[in-house]
């Protein structure tokens, strides 16, 4: 009697350890998730969603299949909307969203959800800043720009871009001779500017940079000077060959810090990946530890090297903290986060 | 930061394979087709949605992926571009008819999925097949999307996302609108 008894002692201690329940591997057995995207297919975004996504169904016990529905509009809002407010929350849908929605969320007026509720279940890559001006300027390091006469002057597409809240923070919280002109119509129009000699400067995804104007790097007509983000990438060096500052680092009180958390944290966020509020504990946990095996995945990290992926994961409980925590920037700091920006 | 450079343009040259397309191969055989369809509240979406999930249960070789675009303009637009173009589009009747002549040589007509506010909703398919897919491979999945589309199993499925899925050829509608239909059309 004693042995039945701790057999079925261990079972339940057994059950109690086991990540995945009996229910959760019942409930996916043919279901199909759902990857919502806020942006139209072909670009980073999808190329991220569809390689982790193939893998990650492949982590959920019952083997889920899945599909991607598309969801562009205004910088990545209309989805963001439609996921906290309308997607269904039995844990089949999953989207990857804007890594800039934590900041709107304290920066901008009338938005419709609370990232504080949605549910993360990990992060794949950062997406890191970079400011690079150009060669005729003579500015090697960011030491350069802030003795510099002449000021430096950024493209910009909108004062909501990051190609606008870098420069605007290194000229209204670094004190740094910095001008912005916005209203390019994107990345291919500033960097054309820039050729054409209208603009000394721009700050943009380390991706992008390599991606749409990796011929002025290996020319050495642009010059890194700092990077933006909340971890510093090491292989990003200014035109002295030294590693490029983080803005961050450069905060002279906890104030600034706070602030500066704020307007770099998109880059820290990145590549994530969430749930919608309301979904079951189980099954985000489920998701979660699903998420952490893709990314250990050697099928995954084969895909992701051929595809020249950067693959830099956090743990669901990390973004949904670092999340949380920029959410929760003070409201004084916000004002003035705002009024650094130009914004009301 | 060569290293970087090096791997990062690596990076781009693969993902323009997938920009140029808007389809790519995710397993061995299988074919992605981008269907453009209309906003979250559109009948466009939920039939997208429903044709989507049909995709995926009832096809072989194919997945259909939903993209909530602007609507009837936005799609005719997206269909018949150069670059990072869409696959299929779901449109109304009467928006396929302010197609211009060039966009409908781009074109061709799939299929009638029903009716939304009175007016007949049709799918189109982009005539050019994408960058590294054959012509014949393109052709039978675009076969194999009307298999899917007119299957009733398939049907009852997309009725769950959109209650009005009632398909038929779209013949006369196409032929109004001045679409050549597609050799596969139903």
């Amino acid at each position: 009697m004693r042995s039945i008894k701790g057999w079925v002692m261990l079972a339940s201690i057994a059950a109690a350890l086991s990540p995945i329940s009996v229910n959760a591997s019942d409930f996916y057995k043919d279901k199909i998730v759902t990857a919502i995207l806020g942006a139209g297919p072909g670009g980073g975004y999808d190329l991220y969603a569809r390689t982790v996504m193939k893998h990650l169904v492949n982590h959920i016990p019952g083997k889920p299949q899945f599909i991607m529905q598309f969801m562009p509009g205004a910088g990545g809002q209309k989805a963001a909307q439609y996921f906290y407010n309308v997607a269904s929350k039995d844990g089949t849908k999953v989207a990857k969203l804007s890594n800039m929605l934590p900041a709107f969320q304290v920066l901008r007026s009338g938005v419709k959800y609370d990232v504080r509720e949605l549910n993360y279940i990990g992060r794949a890559a950062s997406m890191q800043y970079v400011t690079m001006v150009w060669h005729t300027t003579g500015v090697k390091s960011l030491e350069d720009a802030q003795k510099a006469k002449q000021p430096i002057i950024f493209g910009s597409s909108g004062k909501s871009q990051s190609n606008y809240i870098v420069p605007a923070v290194m000229a209204n919280l670094l004190g740094l001779n910095v001008k912005v002109i916005a209203g390019y119509t994107g990345t291919a129009a500033i960097n054309k500017a820039l050729e054409q000699g209208e603009v000394t400067g721009r700050a943009g995804a380390w991706s992008s940079w390599i991606s749409r104007a990796g011929r002025l790097i290996k020319e050495k007509k642009v010059v890194a000077i700092a990077q933006s983000g909340l971890e510093k990438a090491t292989d990003i060096k200014n035109g002295y060959g030294e590693q490029t500052p983080l803005l961050l680092d450069l905060a002279k009180n906890d104030d600034e810090r706070a602030i500066l958390r704020l307007l770099a944290a998109d880059a820290a966020i990145g590549r994530n990946f969430s749930t919608p509020p309301g979904t079951s504990s189980s099954r985000i946990k489920l998701l979660c530890r699903a998420f952490d095996a893709t990314m250990k995945d050697k099928a995954f990290l084969e895909e992701a090297k051929k595809r020249k992926l950067i693959v830099e994961p956090k743990t669901c409980e990390w973004l949904q903290e670092t999340a949380t925590a920029i959410v929760n920037t003070p409201a004084p700091l916000v004002q003035k986060a705002k009024a650094l920006l130009g914004w009301k | 930061m060569l290293k970087t450079i090096t791997k990062f343009a690596s990076s781009c040259l693969i993902l323009g394979f997938v920009i140029a397309s808007g389809m790519s191969n995710s397993a061995a055989n299988e074919l992605e087709l981008v269907v453009g369809t209309g906003g979250t509240s559109s009948a466009a979406f939920s039939a997208g949605n429903g044709m989507s999930i049909a995709s995926v249960i009832h096809g072989k070789g194919i997945k259909i992926y939903n993209y909530g675009t602007k609507g009837d303009k936005d799609n005719i637009k997206r269909l018949t571009k150069k670059k990072r173009a869409i696959n299929l589009a779901i449109v109304s009747a009467k928006g396929l008819a302010k197609a211009n002549d060039k966009q409908k040589k781009g074109m061709s007509g799939l299929i009638a999925l029903g009716k939304a506010k009175g007016d007949t909703i049709l799918l189109i398919v982009r005539n050019k097949a994408p960058k590294g897919v054959s012509k014949d491979k393109y052709s039978l999945a675009i076969s194999e999307v009307v298999r899917v589309l007119k299957d009733t199993k398939a049907g009852e499925v997309i009725k769950n996302e959109w209650r009005d899925w009632s398909v038929s050829s779209g013949e006369s509608a196409f032929k109004a609108a001045g679409v050549k239909r597609h050799k596969a059309a139903l």
